[in-house]
């Protein structure tokens, strides 16, 4: 688990992952080495990673759908695998309620969505039915969090 | 708001893919140029629209139990306030307007099936202008890629 030192660490380097180890210790008042250190152990425990986040409004004309599925019961995982070797296809989970399964696709325009929803998802076998909704603005992203899954 | 970005942009861009905190002298000596080069397009990029580089934390490991995505209807033209309210909910981490059977997609994360409750029965409800609640909890997660996001609302 995390303590204070780890979250305050976690809420800076969620605005710039670059911030300089001196400047982080400056900033909450501990030894460069306790930062080193945290850094190194919230890495390794796969609490944080670094990522690089592109910036979807300077893409032409994104296609982003959330996808609800309801699939034949016993191939909801190897679905949900299926989905995930996907590139297009940046999320997937299981559910309880609502779906079976939610998927959310970035496409790089609506054609190639289209084509992912209708082609690709649709042919899967086992997939019964998929409520598909079009991403239209986007009001909140907080992209702090997320969920680090070994793949 | 659309900036170019160039060939050796692209490359830095690449580098602080693989590692965001990779220093500036080691992208220089990575691509043959003067860590002076390097440092100033890094900042260049990384302070321009295009990407940031950030600490991505993981929900579950900083003690929140549930991911919940929930699809939201709205009563006529009262979309974009119920946005704005549910986005200035902390447990709320995104809100997206959508054309469908759902006018709003979002994604919420609870620490306990109390503050679970809580949210669902209580503070959405109370919201004035959402028409229905239709909720989900993750069950498991194969896949969550955070390379993207559209920034530039915050």
């Amino acid at each position: 688990m995390i303590d204070d030192i780890d979250s305050k660490i976690i809420k800076l380097l969620g605005k710039d992952a670059r911030m300089p180890n001196n400047q982080i210790a400056k900033a909450i008042k501990v030894s460069e080495g306790t930062v080193r250190n945290r850094i190194a152990k919230l890495l390794n425990q796969k609490i944080i990673n670094i990522s690089l986040i592109r910036n979807v409004n300077q893409m032409n004309n994104p296609g982003i759908a959330f996808i609800g599925l309801d699939v034949e019961a016993s191939l909801k995982e190897k679905i949900a695998k299926q989905l995930s070797r996907m590139p297009e296809v940046r999320f997937v989970s299981t559910l309880m309620g609502r779906h079976d399964l939610m998927a959310f696709v970035l496409a790089e325009n609506a054609a190639e969505l289209s084509h992912i929803l209708y082609q690709k998802i649709a042919s899967i076998e086992g997939v019964q039915f998929t409520e598909s909704s079009i991403g239209l603005k986007y009001f909140k992203y907080d992209y702090k969090w997320g969920r680090l899954v070994d793949e | 708001m659309k900036t170019n970005l160039d060939n050796l942009d692209i490359q830095i861009i690449d580098l602080l893919e693989e590692d965001g905190r990779a220093s500036a002298k080691s992208i220089a000596l990575k691509l043959g140029i003067t860590e002076v080069t390097a440092s100033k397009r890094i900042s260049k990029i990384i302070k321009g629209d295009h990407c940031k580089v950030v600490a991505i934390a993981d929900f579950e490991k900083c003690g929140f139990k549930f991911l919940l995505p929930m699809g939201i209807k709205v009563h006529g033209k009262q979309l974009e306030q119920v946005a704005e309210k549910i986005s200035s909910l902390d447990a709320v981490y995104s809100v997206s307007a959508v054309s469908g059977i759902q006018d709003l997609e979002i994604l919420c994360a609870t620490k306990t099936l109390d503050e679970t409750v809580q949210l669902l029965d209580v503070i959405l409800p109370s919201i004035k202008g959402i028409k229905s609640i239709t909720p989900a909890i993750s069950s498991k997660v194969y896949k969550f890629q955070t390379d993207w996001a559209p920034l530039g609302n915050d």
